[in-house]
């Protein structure tokens, strides 16, 4: 099976995605595909299952009878089953025939959390559906491939989803392969497996965590009602910037986007209470390996809620300094750098910056993890 | 659009299953008819039991899944009961095991059924097809085997699909629901029918090559058997070594074919076939019979043997001149009799596997040791047709040695053979009879057996008609005496047997031939049919002369060859659907049934002889197109007229043309042919290149790491033709030499 390449007859368009993409080799030549089902590659395999064997040991039962006894009755019975059994392959094979399998990875999910992989499958063949297939999906936490059944026929030019629940334990990035597909098709004789060679990576944020936190503590208060130059989620217009993935569709400016052609969002002032910023350590020597997890998951949990009260201005990393955080697709960004932060052996400066509401976090002796407001305890994490 | 069939959920599928299951049942019970084991009023108990749950399966479900499952013991019980009370030689084995077969499949069919019983049950179906077919051979094989296989592999996808749903296992819910009516609706609306008759498609395809592979495969003759499976059956009781009067003609009223014979032509059969199958030499009170105590035996030459191989009779061999190597088949169906009709002499006779055979030299017969039930085909080589039969030696010694002395029941004890020829046992008064009649027809003239015969043979014409039913009231003394006291109408066994009669009190030693005579013939697949109600009997009459036995017929109406006018032209032709059906069973037993190495070599020959002439034609018209041309030039250097050559150079200089040019061609045809959306040729054949590039250099970076430089810039020529400007053909043609080259 080859990634999807053939939109219309033989050949691709170039104007495809894909098209320069190495898919898995394909056969034009008849005598190759005829010796290739004969001789079948290390892609595929085929196995008798149960009834197969049956069917073998029939077929030998009444091969030999037909041979002790001359009758050709039993010839006869013979020759149809074992055209029975090469039918059998034939439309396995069929079966197969020009399959379009993606691997969809599971959006926005935590640690600890169950995501949802979807393997898509589009039948490409013009007049055959596909039916009664299994695929074979596995990740990199897993120790044994999830195998999933097509509920129902996938009708020619259709398509199907396979839904795989993956639990996911760590953070990082994962990736969800599907490794094959097999099949019983049609009668049950063999099992048809191909190997396939999809794979998808996808981010597995930092988990959830329980957490106290107090927000008075070291936090200036600043009048509600007025604006900050800051964007947020105010009411005072602070700009009209283009449109990035994650805004709010309410926030269009569709004036502004009339007149330019392209999509323009409105950025709102912050107002009311002032926010916070996220000073992240990554030193070896201030966190055991659990602690440093968990440090991870505090910092998103946090940083998650505050974003969702408009009270979460960036984060400072010791690599790369102060990061806005406006929209939403900075939160996820944030996140799948949290997903894969790790622990540093040299001693790294900290910040210098001098700005107010600064949040950090610190190990404690019972494994949790306190948050400090401008160098004030103002909460910790809960188990 | 077209709407999307709506599918069959998982309960619809395991109705569907049940429903399959139980049409194959039917279907395996259908097959077991043929079987003549006397099962019909258990086969009929089935049929009735499983077409009610097929209507009505939820009253199945009312019994305890536990009482299906304490039912299985009572049937094990039960069937090992019936072999043990049955069993008792190898000739007994199959109705039990017949038996037990049916049980399991109709309990196999009517319990709760999951995945495994469902392959029991489709095993035990494909077990009771394949066995009817074996013993029977009878052409419905072919039917029920080509709708068992459609209706096995529906059940199989339908369990291969219920196993990828989540519901594989029947529950009583799914039956509770189910109306026949309502589930062919539903499959109805579900089909898509163009995967339908792809399927269909495919199915006819196997069976093609099912068909390749019973050609191809090879045959061995390990002449071993099976011996259960050599069924025997009773004969029709006309053919047996025992006949009372009138059993022959009560076969003749069945108008059912008995036996068919493919004959090297019909000019081959130059007089009227007598069938000859057995003979009879003992008369005793109405009954003929064959002479079968040991005494008897001594004095025939009687040999038993096992071979499917047996040469002529040594003493009635077929002259040299005469052997062609024309080969005679006779398929005779079955429960016709043991003995073989042997129209006359023969070289070899042939069978498809080795048989056990009784051989009687004296009286030229050969019986196989049971009745066959199934069609049973042998072959005979350089058969000649022949009236007359040599005697043995013994018979003319016998005969030169007793002279014309008849017995008398009072005088002997039962003589042996061949002096049982001139047995004539009955009260004085019916001998005084015959005496009379004999003294009237030849008025104490001694004449040979010819003679004779003509003269009965005329007697019996002139006093007696052909009738089915013998005018022969109740009384005294021999019935033949008595129907020719009487004079009344009669059929071949008393015609024959008033001639036996007759005979042997003139002292000519006389036995009656019992067999088939005439038959007619097809016109389809031209073949010689045989049917019950030709069964005959006729007279052989001993001819000290000639020292052989002459045929006699003294049944009127029965002898209708014009002896002026060849055979050919007399004999019945069958036509119509009746002889189209009759010559599909022939073909049956020709192609399917008797296919053996031999037929392998003959279509292994033929398709040589195919090739071969194909081949010759094509090289003679090579040749002869070679000689015409060299002809065609010779002319013109000769008449000097070189203006005959302009066609011909025009010719080749357009097909120079259009070859050198063929791009050209190609892109002029695509640029006024093509359809909206089909790319430029040369783009095309780009991409290709582009493609088988990208797949070749993807596999060379990966084994070794690096890809050539020759590939990168193939490519980006390649992809300069692709998307970029037109260039001229030359160049483009170069690019794609190089590319060649590269991949």
């Amino acid at each position: 099976m080859s990634k999807p390449t053939a939109l219309k007859g033989r050949l691709a368009d170039w104007t495809a995605p894909d098209y320069f993409e190495v898919g898995p080799e394909k056969e034009a030549s008849f005598f190759t595909q005829f010796m290739r089902q004969l001789l079948p590659s290390h892609r595929q395999r085929t196995q008798l299952t149960r009834t197969g064997w049956f069917l073998i040991i029939v077929a030998m039962g009444i091969g030999s009878a037909a041979y002790n006894t001359a009758s050709n009755i039993l010839f006869m019975t013979l020759s149809l089953v074992l055209s029975s059994l090469i039918l059998s392959g034939v439309l396995s094979l069929f079966n197969f025939r020009n399959l379009n399998w993606t691997v969809l990875a599971p959006k926005q999910v935590r640690a600890g959390e169950v995501g949802m992989a979807r393997v898509h499958l589009e039948n490409q063949k013009r007049f055959l559906p596909t039916m009664s297939l299994f695929c074979l999906v596995e990740h990199l936490e897993s120790d044994r491939k999830e195998r999933i059944h097509l509920q129902e026929a996938v009708r020619p030019g259709g398509v199907a989803d396979f839904e795989c629940s993956l639990t996911l334990r760590q953070r990082g990035l994962n990736t969800v392969s599907l490794t094959g597909a097999e099949s019983e098709f049609p009668f049950g004789f063999l099992n048809k497996i191909f190997k396939l060679e999809e794979s998808t990576e996808f981010m597995v944020w930092p988990a959830s965590v329980k957490y106290s936190f107090s927000k008075e503590v070291g936090g200036r208060r600043v009048m509600s009602g007025s604006s900050r130059r800051l964007a947020g989620v105010g009411t005072d217009l602070l700009n009209i910037r283009p449109y990035v993935q994650g805004d709010p569709p309410r926030l269009l400016h569709w004036k502004a986007t009339a007149r330019l052609g392209k999509p323009m969002t409105r950025q709102l002032a912050q107002e009311g209470e002032s926010g916070y910023w996220i000073e992240i350590d990554t030193q070896a020597s201030q966190w055991s390996a659990d602690s440093f997890e968990r440090m991870c998951s505090a910092v998103c949990s946090l940083a998650s809620d505050l974003f969702a009260a408009g009270r979460f201005d960036g984060i400072w990393f010791p690599d790369t300094g102060f990061t806005l955080v406006r929209n939403l697709s900075d939160l996820h960004d944030f996140y799948d750098r949290m997903s894969v932060l790790k622990l540093d052996e040299v001693m790294k400066a900290s910040s210098k910056m001098r700005k107010p509401r600064r949040l950090q976090f610190r190990a404690t002796d019972t494994q949790e993890v306190s948050i400090y407001i401008d160098e004030t305890r103002a909460g910790q994490t809960e188990s | 659009m077209k709407p999307v069939p709506d599918k069959l959920k998982a309960e619809e599928l395991v109705q569907l299953k049940w429903l399959m299951g139980s049409v194959l049942t039917l279907l395996s019970l259908w097959s077991l008819w043929s079987l003549q084991f006397g099962l019909e009023l258990l086969i009929v108990l089935g049929l009735v039991m499983v077409s009610f749950s097929v209507w009505r399966p939820q009253l199945l479900e009312k019994i305890p899944e536990r009482l299906w499952t304490y039912m299985g013991p009572i049937i094990l019980v039960g069937i090992v009961a019936d072999f043990a009370l049955n069993v008792s030689g190898r000739a007994e084995f199959l109705p039990p095991l017949v038996r037990m077969v049916m049980v399991l499949l109709i309990y196999r069919c009517l319990a709760p059924r999951k995945r495994r019983e469902d392959l029991q049950l489709i095993l035990l179906c494909l077990f009771c097809v394949v066995l009817a077919g074996v013993l029977s051979v009878s052409m419905l094989f072919a039917v029920q085997i080509l709708l068992f296989m459609p209706l096995a592999m529906g059940l199989l996808f339908t369990i291969c699909l219920l196993k990828y749903s989540d519901t594989d296992e029947p529950k009583v819910t799914f039956l509770k629901e189910y109306r026949v009516g309502l589930l062919f609706g539903r499959v109805r609306a579900s089909l898509d029918y163009k995967f339908l008759g792809f399927g269909a498609f495919l199915f006819v395809c196997m069976v093609f090559v099912s068909s390749f592979i019973f050609i191809l495969m090879p045959r061995f003759n390990l002449d071993q058997a099976i011996p259960f499976l050599q069924t025997g059956t009773t004969s029709k009781s006309g053919f047996s070594s025992e006949v009372r009067l009138g059993k022959v003609t009560e076969i003749r009223q069945d108008n059912s074919e008995a036996m068919r014979v493919d004959v090297p032509s019909l000019d081959a059969v130059t007089e009227r076939p007598y069938w000859r199958m057995l003979v009879l030499d003992r008369y005793d009170a109405g009954f003929f019979r064959q002479s079968s105590d040991a005494a008897s035996l001594v004095h025939m030459d009687v040999s038993r043997l096992e071979s499917r191989l047996l040469n002529g009779w040594e003493r009635w061999p077929v002259p040299f001149s005469e052997q062609t190597g024309a080969t005679w088949t006779f398929y005779l169906e079955g429960g016709i009799s043991q003995y073989l009709p042997l129209p006359g002499q023969f070289n070899r006779l042939r069978f498809s596997s080795a048989k056990e055979l009784l051989r009687n030299n004296s009286l030229l017969t050969v019986q196989t040791d049971i009745v066959q039930q199934s069609v049973l085909s042998y072959q005979l080589e350089d058969l000649q047709l022949s009236s007359s039969v040599p005697a043995t030696n013994d018979e003319v010694e016998a005969f030169l040695s007793s002279g014309a002395q008849t017995s008398s029941i009072d005088e002997m004890d039962g003589p042996s053979y061949p002096m049982s020829l001139l047995e004539l046992l009955m009260p004085d008064v019916d001998r005084a009879y015959l005496a009379e009649i004999n003294e009237s027809l030849h008025g104490g003239e001694r004449m040979n057996a010819l003679e004779y015969g003509r003269l009965v043979v005329g007697h019996l014409y002139s006093n007696h008609l052909y009738s089915r039913s013998p005018s022969n009231g109740r009384g005294e003394g021999d019935e033949v005496v008595r129907w020719m006291r009487e004079g009344g109408g009669g059929h071949c066994e008393y015609f024959s047997a008033a001639m036996i009669l007759l005979a042997r009190e003139a002292g000519y030693p006389a036995r009656m031939a019992v067999g088939f005579a005439g038959g007619s013939w097809n016109s389809v697949e031209e073949y010689f049919v045989v049917r019950n109600s030709n069964a005959h009997a006729w007279v052989e009459l001993y001819d000290a002369e000639s020292k052989s036995w002459l045929r006699f017929d003294p049944t009127p109406g029965s002898d209708t060859s014009d002896t002026s006018v060849p055979f050919s032209d007399q004999v019945q032709i069958d036509v119509g659907m009746a002889a189209w059906v009759d010559s599909l069973r022939i073909q049956w037993y020709r192609r399917v049934v008797s296919f053996d190495q031999d037929d392998q070599l003959e279509l292994a020959e033929t398709a040589k002889g195919f090739v071969e002439r194909a081949a010759k034609a094509i090289s003679e018209g090579i040749r002869g197109g070679v000689e015409s041309v060299k002809k065609w030039w010779g002319e013109i250097v000769t008449t000097g007229d070189w203006w005959r050559t302009l066609p011909m150079v025009l010719f080749a200089g357009l097909c120079w043309f259009c070859v050198r040019y063929r791009q050209f061609f190609g892109h002029l045809w695509y640029r006024v042919f093509r359809r909206a959306d089909e790319m430029d040729p040369q783009r095309k054949q780009a991409s290709v290149y582009i493609r088988k590039l990208d797949i070749k250099q993807a596999a060379l970076d990966k084994k070794e790491g690096t890809v050539p430089g020759r590939f990168l810039a193939i490519r980006v020529e390649l992809e300069a033709i692709r998307f970029g400007p037109e260039q001229d053909r030359v160049t483009i043609a170069a690019i794609f030499a190089r590319a060649k080259r590269v991949l």
